[in-house]
């Protein structure tokens, strides 16, 4: 272990729920009778329909091109005919377009003859590669990753920190990545070095993860790349980017500075995984792993998952639910949104289906704020989240702005910990949204 | 650029009359000192009445005849002067008042000029009078609210005018022995003045509302994320952004 | 601005530890429970009677106010809380209608007028203490002896006596050029003593050769007259140890409060009673009435006390200070219920000052 690991005192421990997925492996989940592709599943601009309804597809078909810079290519994740597209509402809240394509027909995705990874490609054949594959960051925020992987003008990277933590409860995706295959996920990490050309190589795996850590030291062992493996102690949400960079290397982003400007990227080992697979088969992204997990599932998993097929299916999958639960979410617990519609599509950026139940998610009634400080002893962005949520609440949002609002990372520790049951992160969410429309420079 | 930058922008000089803050602060240290006793407060608020309708009468009496430049100046002296009348009176007719009051019988001058500042131009002697006539009332009648709640609170007594064999003091049964102190001393009387004020403003707010209301306006301003439930209560107006 | 607020649905996180108000309330009264029943047990009855009255005064209160303002009444532990306190505050034999008169205050004026449960910019148990001082000053300071002390003091509950405080406040006028601060003065007095802390002192002086004066025993016990809640030290400091561990207390406050108490009592405690600086007792200041009860519970009030780390040790430190002056100067039975008082007013101050600093240093970080 090096010795410049800092770790920090803020955010939240969290009871163990992972166990609940942990030991499944994974396996494919069922294909999609019906699949219901998203344009958007990234950010920047949503990608250009190129199919009509009516028109047959292939597996791995474009049915989406890039528009404009900040982009990712949408591909079809089954063979079969687009029998609609329309927009419908994402549990996240926004509107998107989509292509509901309906299964059929042969599958016969093109599969080259595995190359040897990235040591036959020149870097530009790399990029153009995972630009036409589509992928993106698969942690959440959906990230192109050719853009990623191309530090700015006049950047070094120093760092290529790759994000083995998975802080959220209930999510093992990752994690059986890495168990079962470490030595891929180590060629997609090769992959990105040679675009980025690090001067050093650090994975940061939760220490709960003792099995992961094993295997991935053993699989950057075999590889001959300079690649350490740093276990650190589970705490939500050491997987924040800024709050990694600043455990493995101590140092601080600014505020409003991309890691990248700094000389440092993260990855996700989804991500990586998606990399590998992209340069190796010249696979695009249609598929994915989900956990599906949470104390009203009857048998959690780690599901194999076509883009596109809805979350209610997976649920089916895994042995139902029992019972209504309290609350479908897509997405982490922290993080993810509830949805209330079970048709609501699997995207590229959809980590896990949680079913939870009432004792899970301990509903309560809201109170009155006491300034009791527990929110800002755990915020991580060091923010006084009560404080925040006040002027929010009384359209001060642009006090608040010189407050700190815009460094709130969202991680909802503050609301996880709030005795008042205040929304504040939802709150502190919409009064970001104010603060940037009104005017700021 | 903040929001709750001081919205109200008034130099210090020029409004020091017309803002409302300004008149409660300068009209409220007298009131503090006087109603102690309800008979205080009805002595003082006399005063006033009788030196405001004294002083509109005279003033626009003479208006036609004084230059605009220096009705002021008038104004100043005809207050002074009523002032000093009713002191003298006080001193003659009801000496131990007099002693008990002590300098804030001429400060009645201070409230007198204020409210009547306040008081809009009237056409005629006649509307003026009754004008400043309704002023005075009213401020005796508040001052002497104030001083009814501070006295039987703060001593248990309710102290009026004596007569014949009669001192003039009602005791009140449960508080005359062990009265709540407090409301004697002036922490006392900006508590009562401040709840008197804030059951006024409840009230204009209610009129207020009901208005709106019978004028069917819809003016729901979904600004704020969550204006459902507010941990304040519906008493006091909060100040927003 | 259309679109996601509506659409947003039940929103992240989905979890919860599980902490509510109401639960924090119950602990932190739960915590102080001992001390109350420590005072019950060597005041008896009448010191029941106050509690009772205190407590439930301040629950009409709350109802009350929660009818008049069609609030549902939280019945969250806040209002059962604040008139524990306000009746910890109380003499034992303190006339019923002063408790009641306290806490009903406490709850209408200075809690449910600014918005009830963290609308409140004063600490409502202190605020209603302070009017019962400034009311019925004489019955706040009248004490009663102690159970422990009625073999020595011939008396019963009702039996009048002066406390330790008030017993040094009042030798002031008689000694001149003290020597060794106010337990020698007391001792002089000839002011009680508990049989059990004679025989502790005398155990102690025979068999391990250590001196203390049994007065300083009698103090630490809580084995002396005082308000119901506040005589016994250790008792307090075992609920807020609990209170620490379960990061309900910060340390700031109590640490800063302290800190410039003891310290200015140390400094200049001496002088009032003849003696140079630096000859301050701080210990006996520490025990006798209710600094401790005020360091820990009442300064601490997380509603009125500054909210920001800096402010805090500011606030903390002012009150002490005050609490010092009003103790070494003042006229009044208690000092600490206006100590605290003073600084919740300029709380608010407080917080922008630290709040601009702090940002002020992440503005300039950034800007590198």
């Amino acid at each position: 272990m090096s010795g410049r690991i800092s770790l920090p005192e803020r955010g939240v421990a969290l009871p163990d729920r992972k166990r609940l997925a942990m030991d499944s492996p994974i396996r494919n989940a069922n294909l999609p009778s019906i699949a219901t592709i998203p344009l958007s599943q990234h950010l920047g601009t949503p990608s250009r329909c190129v199919v009509r309804v009516g028109e047959r597809v292939r597996e791995g078909m474009l049915i989406g091109r890039p528009q404009g810079i900040i982009s990712a290519a949408v591909h079809s994740p089954i063979p079969g005919v687009v029998t609609a597209i329309k927009e419908i509402d994402l549990p996240q809240g926004s509107r998107a377009e989509v292509v509901v394509i309906a299964l059929d027909g042969e599958f016969d995705r093109l599969r080259r003859d595995r190359r040897a990874a990235s040591t036959g490609r020149s870097e530009q054949e790399i990029l153009t590669l995972l630009e036409e594959t589509g992928v993106v960051g698969l942690g959440g925020a959906g990230f192109p990753t050719h853009l990623k992987l191309q530090p700015p003008k006049g950047v070094s990277v120093d760092f290529l920190l790759v994000n083995g933590i998975e802080c959220e409860p209930y999510l093992a995706g990752d994690f059986r990545l890495m168990v079962e295959r470490p030595s891929e996920i180590v060629e997609g990490i090769r992959t990105a070095a040679k675009l980025l050309k690090p001067r050093s190589i650090l994975i940061g795996i939760q220490d709960l993860y003792a099995e992961a850590v094993a295997t991935m030291r053993a699989a950057c062992r075999e590889s001959g790349l300079p690649i350490e493996v740093v276990a650190l102690p589970a705490r939500y949400p050491l997987g924040d980017e800024r709050l990694l960079v600043k455990a493995l290397v101590g140092r601080e982003i600014a505020s409003g500075l991309l890691p990248l400007a700094e000389g440092v990227a993260v990855v996700g080992v989804g991500t990586l995984m998606a990399v590998y697979e992209a340069v190796a088969f010249e696979k695009p992204l249609f598929e994915r792993v989900v956990t599906v997990s949470g104390g009203a599932v009857r048998e959690p998993a780690n599901l194999k998952v076509r883009i596109g097929t809805p979350i209610g299916a997976l649920l089916d999958e895994c042995g139902g639910t029992k019972g209504t639960p309290e609350r479908v979410v897509v997405g982490g617990p922290f993080t993810g949104s509830a949805v209330y519609d079970l048709g609501a599509p699997v995207t590229k950026t959809t980590t896990a289906v949680l079913a939870l139940s009432a004792d899970e998610v301990r509903p309560g009634r809201r109170t009155s704020c006491i300034s009791c400080g527990k929110c800002a002893s755990v915020c991580p962005s060091e923010l006084d989240p009560a404080r925040l949520f006040k002027l929010v609440e009384r359209d001060l949002h642009l006090d608040a702005r010189s407050e700190g609002l815009l460094d709130c990372s969202e991680c909802g520790c503050c609301s996880y910990v709030c005795p008042a049951r205040l929304p504040l992160v939802e709150t502190l969410r919409v009064g970001k949204r104010l603060a940037r429309e009104s005017g700021v420079a | 650029m903040t929001d709750s930058e001081p919205k109200t922008g008034a130099s210090l000089t020029g409004s020091l009359f017309e803002s409302p803050l300004a008149l409660l602060v300068l009209g409220l240290f007298p009131s503090i000192a006087i109603t102690t006793h309800v008979s205080y407060a009805l002595a003082l608020g006399g005063g006033v009445l009788v030196v405001m309708a004294g002083s509109r009468l005279v003033a626009s009496l003479l208006a036609p005849v004084i230059p605009p430049r220096i009705r002021f100046g008038v104004h100043l002296v005809v207050i002074a002067t009523l002032v000093t009348a009713v002191d003298q009176a006080v001193r003659a007719y009801a000496p131990a008042l007099s002693k008990a009051l002590g300098i804030y019988v001429p400060l009645v001058a201070v409230n007198c000029l204020i409210l009547g500042r306040m008081a809009p131009g009237r056409s005629s002697a006649g509307k003026a009078v009754l004008g400043a006539l309704g002023m005075g009332v009213s401020f005796a009648l508040s001052l002497s609210l104030v001083a009814l709640v501070r006295e039987v609170l703060g001593s248990g007594t309710i102290t009026l005018f004596p007569f014949g064999r009669w001192n003039g003091i009602v005791t009140v049964a449960g508080l005359s022995r062990n009265p709540i102190g407090a409301f004697a001393l002036p922490a006392g009387a900006f508590l009562v003045v401040a709840y008197l004020a804030g059951l006024a403003n409840w009230a204009a707010l209610r009129r207020q509302e009901a208005r709106k209301g019978r004028a069917e306006e819809t003016g729901t301003s979904a600004r704020s994320p969550s204006e459902r439930e507010s941990p304040r209560g519906s008493s006091a107006p909060e100040a927003t952004g | 601005m259309e679109g996601s607020t509506s659409r947003n649905l039940a929103g992240a996180p989905h979890l919860h530890e599980g902490s509510t108000t109401s639960a924090m309330m119950w602990t932190v009264t739960l915590c102080l429970a001992p001390s109350g029943l420590w005072g019950i047990w060597q005041f008896g009855l009448p010191a029941l009677a106050v509690l009772v009255v205190a407590i439930g005064a301040a629950l009409l209160g709350e109802i009350g106010m929660g009818l008049v303002l069609k609030r549902p009444a939280l019945r969250d532990g806040s209002a059962f809380l604040t008139g524990l306190l306000v009746g910890y505050m109380m003499p034992p034999a303190v006339p019923l209608y002063v408790p009641l008169a306290a806490s009903l205050f406490a709850m209408v004026v200075v809690k449910w007028s600014f918005g009830g449960l963290g609308g409140n910019w004063m600490n409502p148990a202190l605020a209603g203490v302070a009017l019962a001082l400034l009311s019925w000053t004489g019955a706040m300071g009248s004490w009663t002896a102690p159970h422990a002390w009625h073999a020595v003091v011939a008396g019963s509950f009702a039996t009048p006596i002066a406390s330790p405080e008030a017993f040094v406040a009042g030798g002031l006028a008689h000694q001149r050029g003290g020597s060794g601060g106010p337990i020698a003065l007391v001792a002089l007095g000839h002011y009680p003593v508990s049989p059990f802390s004679q025989s502790v002192a005398q155990w102690l002086g025979s068999h391990a050769g250590v001196r203390i004066d049994p007065h300083y025993l009698d103090l630490f016990v809580g084995l002396v007259p005082g308000s119901i809640g506040e005589i016994s030290p250790p008792l307090l400091i075992l609920g807020s140890v609990v209170l620490f561990r379960r990061r309900i207390l910060g340390w700031r406050v109590p640490v800063a409060y302290l800190g410039a108490f003891l310290l200015l009592i140390w400094a200049f405690g001496g002088l009032p009673l003849g003696g140079a600086l630096f000859q301050g007792d701080p210990l006996f200041h520490l025990l006798a009435g209710g600094i401790i009860l005020g360091a820990l519970y009442l300064a601490t009030d997380p509603v009125t006390a500054a909210h920001t780390p800096g402010g805090m040790i500011v606030y903390g430190a002012g009150a002490g200070a005050l609490t010092f002056l009003f103790r070494d100067y003042g006229s009044l039975p208690a000092a600490m219920p206006f100590g605290i008082i003073l600084m919740n007013i300029v709380v608010p101050a407080i917080d922008r000052v630290a709040r601009s600093r702090r940002l002020g240093m992440r503005a300039r970080e950034a800007e590198r």
